[in-house]
C-alpha cells in the first residue's frame, strides 16, 4: 500500500473518500463500481485544475528551457497556458477526452453545481498572476538557471516500515558542490496553510530513495536537513523557505508509520477491494470536504452504483 | 417532610416570554440516513452561527423541519452537509409559542429559543467572560493562582425541561484553568509547530475567549494587515488598539510591535489574526501543573450550593433580554424525598431474602441486608442465583508497537483508534 502526503491529508479529511480514490479506483477492473470510482477519481475542481495547468507550463515548458540556458517569454507561456486552457475547459464541460485519451471532468459539473463565465475568468485571472510571479521572482529563477541538473515532477519512492512512501515535488535542482533544492508551487488565493511539512516529506524521499539515473551524484552522507525547501505561493508573490531538523525528520517518520497504520487498519491490514466496503469507513467531519468532493454520487449511494 | 435540594431553578414568570417562530422542510435530509444526527447537529449549529440566530431541526410529521425565529434571516440554501445537500423549502407557517404552556412538539423549541437568548444577554454582563459557545460563564478573576496557573470558577447554565413541560435553568459550577503568563510574543514557526491546533484563551482587551490556533502568519503583528471598515486595511496592532473596548488594559499598551501574528479559525470558519502575546495557554485537568489544584476546585455540596445560588440571584435575576425580564427563584427546586421498599432477592438454591416480609421468603432487616447479601453469596448452601459456566470472554486491548519511540502524537480530528479484540480461552 502507498503513503504520500496527499493521500495522509484525504485520509484524515474523509475516510470514505480516501477509499474510493485510493483502494478500489481502477480503470481496467470488471467491477463498472471501481471503474467509475477511478473515472471519478480523475475529476477536478476548478480551483485545482487553474493551480494544474500552471504546474504543467511551468513543470513542462519553462523550467526545462531555463535548465537548458534558455528563456520562454513570458507572452509566450501564457499562450501556452492559454491553449491548454481553452482546450481543457470544453472538454471538461463538454465530457469529451483529449487526444491523448486523458478525460478532463470538472467535480462542479459532476456535482451538478454548475460552472459559470465569471468563475473560469477568475481562474484564468488566478493563472496568469501565477505565471506572471515566476517570471518575477528573479532569485528563484537564478536558482534554477545555476543548477547542474533539474527534474521536474519526478516520483521519489522508498520503503519505511512496510509503507512504500511515495513523493513528487514540482522541481528538484542538482548542484555542484551544494546541496539540492526542492521546490513546490501553489496556487491559493489566501494562502494561511504553511505545507513545510509536505515539503519536508520530500527532502525526506530525496535522501531516502534510490538516486535515479539521471541525477549527478549527491553530496556523501547527505541528509534531509541539508536539503534547500522553498514553498512559492505564486498568486500571493511569496516565497517561504523551510528548514529541517534531525528531530523534525524522527517526527515526520513517525507520522507517516502512524498514519500508515491506521489506513493499514482501517482496511483489516490489506486494502482488498473485493472485501471492503465503502460503509466500512468513516465520512468526512467537516461537510465542506464534502461540497468538493467528486465521489458525491458513490458515497450517497452506499457505495454502490 | 425531608427534602432533596437540586440545582435548577424555576422560572416565576415565563408567561410573559413572547416569541413567533417560522417553519422550512429541510429536502434532502432523510431521517434514516447514515449521517443524520451528525447533520441535524451541522444544522443548528451553523445556522445559527450565520444568522446570529437560534436554529434547531425538529421532526414534524416524520419530516425533518428547521425552526427559526420570525425576525431571523433566511437560511443560506443549498446547505452543505455531510454526504448530502440540503434545501430548506419555507413552508410559509408563523407560529406562536407558548412558553408558559409548551406541548410536546415546542418545548424543545421553547428550550433552545430560551437557552440562545440567555446565552447572548449573559455575553454582555460585565464581569463575566465565555471562552466558547455551550461553555460556563466564567469570572475575570482567578479564585486561585498557583504553579503559573490561574484558577477560574464559572458557572453553566442550562435551560432545562422538567416535568409537565415546565422549564426550569440547572445551575453548575466549573473551574478552568488558565496559564498566568502569555505565549511569547515572537515565537518562531519551529515553535508554532508545537502550538499548532492547540486551545488558548485570546485576551482581546475586556473581551476573553478560546481560540484554535491554526497557523503562524509568518509576519509581525505591525506588518500583518487587516481590514477595518472604511479606514481600510490597518496593522494588526492598530487594529487592536483601535477596536478593543476601552478603558485598554495594561497588556495591550506593551504590545511588541515585533510580536507574531498568529492565525485561528472562527464558528463562521473565518481566518482571524491574533496577537501571540495575547494568547494564555489553556490546561485539562489532567495537566500535571493541573493535578494538585483539581484536587482543591472539588467543592463540598454546602459550598458549592450557596455559590450557584449567588450566581443565580446575582446574574440570573433580573436579567433582560428580547425585551423580557427575567425572574427566577431565588431557591433552587426542592423535590420531596421519596422512598421505595428494597426488592426480594433470589440466591441460589431458590433462597429468597426479604426485608419486606413476602411469605415464603428469609425475612430479614434493612440494616442486614448488605451483611446477608455477601455471605449468601459464598455459602455452598444458597451461592449465585446462576450457576452456569461463564461464557467465552475477550479482552479488547490497543494494539501496541513497542519498537516505536514515541507516543503517538494527539489528533483531535482522527478516528478513533481500532483494536484488536483478543481471544481468552
Amino acid at each position: 500500500m502507498k503513503w504520500s502526503f496527499s493521500s495522509h491529508k484525504a485520509f484524515r479529511r474523509c475516510q470514505r473518500q480516501w477509499f474510493f480514490r485510493n483502494v478500489i479506483a481502477n480503470a481496467c477492473a470488471k467491477d463498472p463500481l471501481r471503474r467509475e470510482a477511478h473515472r471519478l477519481s480523475k475529476l477536478l475542481t476548478v480551483w485545482s485544475w487553474r493551480g494544474r495547468i500552471v504546474d504543467s507550463v511551468l513543470s513542462e515548458s519553462v523550467i526545462p528551457q531555463l535548465a537548458c540556458g534558455k528563456e520562454i517569454p513570458v507572452d509566450l507561456a501564457l499562450q501556452h497556458a492559454r491553449r491548454l486552457f481553452e482546450e481543457q475547459r470544453a472538454q471538461g464541460l463538454s465530457g469529451s477526452r483529449a487526444s491523448n485519451g486523458a478525460s478532463v471532468g470538472f467535480v462542479e459539473v459532476a456535482n451538478g453545481l454548475g460552472l459559470t463565465d465569471e468563475t473560469f475568468a477568475k481562474a484564468w485571472k488566478d493563472i496568469e498572476i501565477s505565471i506572471r510571479s515566476f517570471y518575477g521572482n528573479k532569485p528563484l529563477i537564478d536558482d534554477i538557471a545555476q543548477a547542474r541538473r533539474v527534474v521536474t515532477q519526478r516520483p521519489l519512492s522508498f520503503n519505511y516500515d512496510g509503507a512504500a512512501v511515495c513523493a513528487v515535488p514540482d522541481v528538484i535542482c542538482f548542484y555542484d558542490g551544494r546541496p539540492p533544492f526542492i521546490i513546490d508551487w501553489k496556487v491559493n488565493t489566501a494562502p494561511i496553510h504553511d505545507f513545510w511539512l509536505q515539503l519536508a516529506t520530500y527532502a525526506i524521499a530525496l535522501t531516502r530513495c534510490n538516486p535515479h539515473r539521471d541525477w549527478p551524484p549527491l553530496p556523501v552522507g547527505m541528509d534531509p536537513t541539508a536539503v534547500r525547501l522553498a514553498e512559492v505561493q505564486l498568486l500571493a508573490n511569496s516565497t517561504r523557505g523551510h528548514t529541517v531538523t534531525d528531530d523534525d525528520v524522527d517526527e515526520i517518520t513517525d507520522l507517516i508509520y502512524w498514519s500508515f497504520d491506521e489506513m493499514r487498519l482501517a482496511c483489516c491490514g490489506k486494502p482488498d477491494a473485493r472485501v471492503l466496503q465503502a460503509q466500512d469507513f468513516l465520512t468526512a467531519y467537516d461537510p465542506s470536504s464534502c461540497r468538493t468532493c467528486a465521489f458525491q454520487k458513490l458515497c450517497s449511494g452506499g457505495g454502490e452504483l | 417532610m425531608s427534602y432533596l435540594q437540586t440545582n435548577v431553578f424555576r422560572i416565576a414568570n415565563l408567561g410573559q416570554l413572547k416569541s413567533r417562530y417560522k417553519l422550512y422542510r429541510i429536502d434532502g435530509l432523510l431521517p434514516d440516513s447514515d449521517n443524520y444526527y451528525r447533520n441535524v447537529q451541522i444544522i443548528n449549529r451553523k445556522v445559527s452561527f450565520r444568522l446570529r440566530n437560534p436554529a434547531l431541526v425538529i421532526l414534524a410529521d416524520g419530516e425533518p423541519h428547521l425552526v427559526l425565529r420570525d425576525d431571523a434571516q433566511e437560511p443560506e440554501s443549498p446547505f452543505q452537509l455531510i454526504g448530502t445537500t440540503a434545501y430548506f423549502r419555507s413552508t410559509g407557517q408563523t407560529l406562536d409559542l407558548d412558553y408558559e404552556h409548551p406541548t410536546e412538539t415546542t418545548a424543545p423549541i421553547c428550550q433552545r429559543f430560551l437557552q440562545f437568548a440567555l446565552t447572548g444577554a449573559l455575553q454582555s454582563a460585565p464581569g463575566l467572560w465565555q471562552p466558547s459557545a455551550g461553555e460556563s460563564f466564567y469570572g475575570r478573576q482567578p479564585v486561585m493562582s498557583r504553579n503559573g496557573v490561574d484558577v477560574f470558577r464559572g458557572f453553566s447554565v442550562r435551560v432545562i425541561l422538567l416535568g409537565g413541560n415546565a422549564i426550569g435553568l440547572c445551575v453548575d459550577v466549573s473551574h478552568k484553568y488558565v496559564s498566568s503568563h502569555p505565549l511569547p510574543a515572537r515565537p518562531s514557526k519551529a515553535d508554532f509547530r508545537r502550538l499548532k491546533g492547540t486551545r488558548r484563551v485570546y485576551r482581546y482587551g475586556s473581551q476573553w475567549y478560546d481560540i484554535k490556533l491554526h497557523e503562524h502568519s509568518g509576519l509581525t503583528i505591525v506588518q500583518h494587515l487587516v481590514p477595518d471598515g472604511k479606514v481600510g486595511n490597518i496593522s494588526l496592532r492598530d487594529y487592536v488598539l483601535r477596536n478593543a473596548q476601552k478603558p485598554l488594559p495594561p497588556e495591550l499598551l506593551k504590545l511588541d510591535p515585533d510580536g507574531a501574528a498568529l492565525f485561528y479559525m472562527t464558528g463562521r470558519d473565518d481566518v482571524k489574526a491574533a496577537v501571540a502575546q495575547l494568547c494564555y495557554p489553556v490546561f485539562e485537568t489532567e495537566h500535571p501543573r493541573v493535578q494538585r489544584l483539581h484536587g482543591a476546585t472539588i467543592l463540598p455540596p454546602g459550598m458549592r450550593r450557596s455559590l450557584l445560588v449567588g450566581f443565580a440571584r446575582k446574574h440570573l435575576l433580573g436579567l433582560s433580554f428580547c425585551g423580557f425580564k427575567l425572574q427566577v427563584d431565588s431557591d433552587p427546586v426542592q423535590i420531596a424525598k421519596q422512598r421505595f421498599m428494597e426488592p426480594d432477592l433470589l440466591f441460589g438454591n431458590s433462597r429468597v431474602y426479604s426485608v419486606r416480609g413476602t411469605q415464603k421468603a428469609v425475612h430479614i432487616g434493612l440494616d442486614e441486608l448488605g451483611r446477608t447479601r455477601l455471605t449468601a453469596l459464598f455459602d455452598k448452601a444458597v451461592g449465585t442465583y446462576a450457576t452456569r459456566p461463564l461464557e467465552r470472554q475477550y479482552i479488547v486491548w490497543p494494539r501496541l508497537e513497542p519498537h516505536r519511540r514515541r507516543a503517538r502524537p494527539p489528533t483531535p480530528d482522527a478516528s478513533p483508534p481500532r483494536v484488536t479484540p483478543t481471544e481468552i480461552r
